[in-house]
């Protein structure tokens, strides 16, 4: 980043800000790369994370946690998925474009010994599990998340109540013999 | 099974965990962010340094800005006397009350100089750490960028002709616009957000430069080019 702020020692010294961009650009550029496979649209994308995060910075209690790091990785994923669906033709089944930027589920499988609930949130796809984890990890009200995510206070109640649906669905089946 | 708003409070932070740890490596790549990117990133980080009543007087000082930018134009055209440069002067007085600024530079006398190719200009005291990273020329035009790790400066040159004409698109939202002479030219130099731009014209030539080096240094930049 800059020569001088390698030069500055104490957090105190930099804004919240900064430490937010020096410690997360590079796993959101990741994140979005993930999704759209193209470095100039992915650091658009991050770019526009960042100013979204310049909107809800005095949310940020702590830029170095990892609520902080899942938060700015939901804002990078659903910029980026906003920007894929604007790309791409909708020729694709709805419900494989609803697992867009999903985790892969192989891999919460093999995290996930303990909890099957947990893992069944981990394993949504990124608008329901997003919705879910700001609610209920970060703390964030309907009309916050509506704002992080670029959408209404009416989806963001919609949203809740399909992922409730859903984790019932996949918990259930998970209990069948 | 219904679910609940405790068992997802509950569960929350370990399913956060559980999708951070499998959809991030364990030793995440460095990218090699585009200059254009860190330029905007610089912006950001830079205004975001400064105090709620820092921005407040910024904004107060937009219509300062406004005012001195309208006076600037209004030197430009007492500096030109070709008839046909007063009706640009007109139209980018109009635009300085949005946040962006349009200069417009035309001429209806044809270039004395147009059979001639175009010298680039030289810059002299570049700070030792700063390097060419670009350079690119035309018959009408010539650009170069120099940058160090933590800086960059881009100079821009245009001939105008009575068939061509040049533009520039500055931001001057919440700017700090001041203007100097320079060998007999008036020269516009707008601060915002650690950045500076100059831009001044000499014979039939407009003159753009756009850096992270610091006013004073900028200025002596161009007091000395050749």
């Amino acid at each position: 980043m800059f020569l001088y702020l390698a030069m500055i020692d104490s957090d105190a010294d930099k804004s919240k800000f900064e430490i937010l961009y020096s410690e997360y650009k590079n796993l959101m550029y990741y994140t979005a790369n993930r999704i759209l496979c193209n470095s100039s649209d992915t650091e658009d994308v991050v770019h526009q994370a960042f100013l979204k995060v310049i909107e809800i910075l005095d949310t940020i209690s702590s830029p170095r946690c990892h609520k902080t790091r899942a938060l700015l990785v939901t804002i990078t994923e659903h910029k980026a998925i906003d920007l894929y669906r604007e790309k791409q033709r909708r020729n694709v089944l709805p419900l494989a474009e609803e697992y867009i930027g999903a985790a892969p589920a192989a891999e919460i499988e093999r995290l996930a010994a303990r909890d099957a609930l947990a893992a069944a949130i981990a394993s949504l796809p990124p608008r329901y599990r997003s919705v879910l984890l700001l609610r209920y990890d970060c703390g964030y009200s309907n009309a916050e998340i509506a704002n992080i995510l670029d959408t209404t206070e009416p989806n963001v109640r919609k949203l809740i109540q399909r992922a409730k649906e859903k984790l019932s669905a996949a918990l259930s089946e998970m209990e069948e013999p | 099974m219904k679910i609940t708003d405790d068992m997802l409070s509950a569960q929350a932070a370990e399913a956060r965990e559980l999708w951070l740890q499998a959809c991030t490596p364990d030793a995440l790549p460095e990218h090699r962010f585009s200059r254009k990117f860190r330029r905007e990133m610089r912006r950001l980080v830079r205004a975001q340094k400064h105090s709620a009543a820092f921005n407040r007087s910024l904004r107060l000082a937009r219509r300062t800005a406004a005012v001195l930018l309208l006076s600037a134009a209004v030197s430009f055209g007492c500096a030109m006397s070709v008839e046909a440069y007063r009706v640009s002067l007109i139209n980018t007085v109009v635009r300085v009350f949005n946040d962006l600024t349009d200069y417009r530079f035309s001429s209806a006398l044809p270039s004395e100089t147009d059979s001639k190719a175009f010298t680039p200009p030289v810059l002299f005291d570049l700070p030792d750490t700063m390097h060419k990273t670009d350079e690119h020329s035309t018959p009408n035009g010539y650009t170069v960028t120099y940058e160090s790790t933590t800086d960059f400066l881009d100079l821009t040159c245009t001939r105008i002709t009575d068939t061509s004409e040049a533009h520039k698109l500055v931001d001057t939202e919440n700017a700090s616009v001041t203007e100097f002479a320079l060998h007999g030219s008036p020269v516009t130099m707008i601060e915002k957000n650690g950045t500076v731009t100059l831009l001044w014209t000499h014979d039939d030539i407009v003159y753009h430069l756009y850096s992270s080096l610091s006013a004073d240094t900028c200025r002596k930049l161009i007091e000395n080019l050749q």
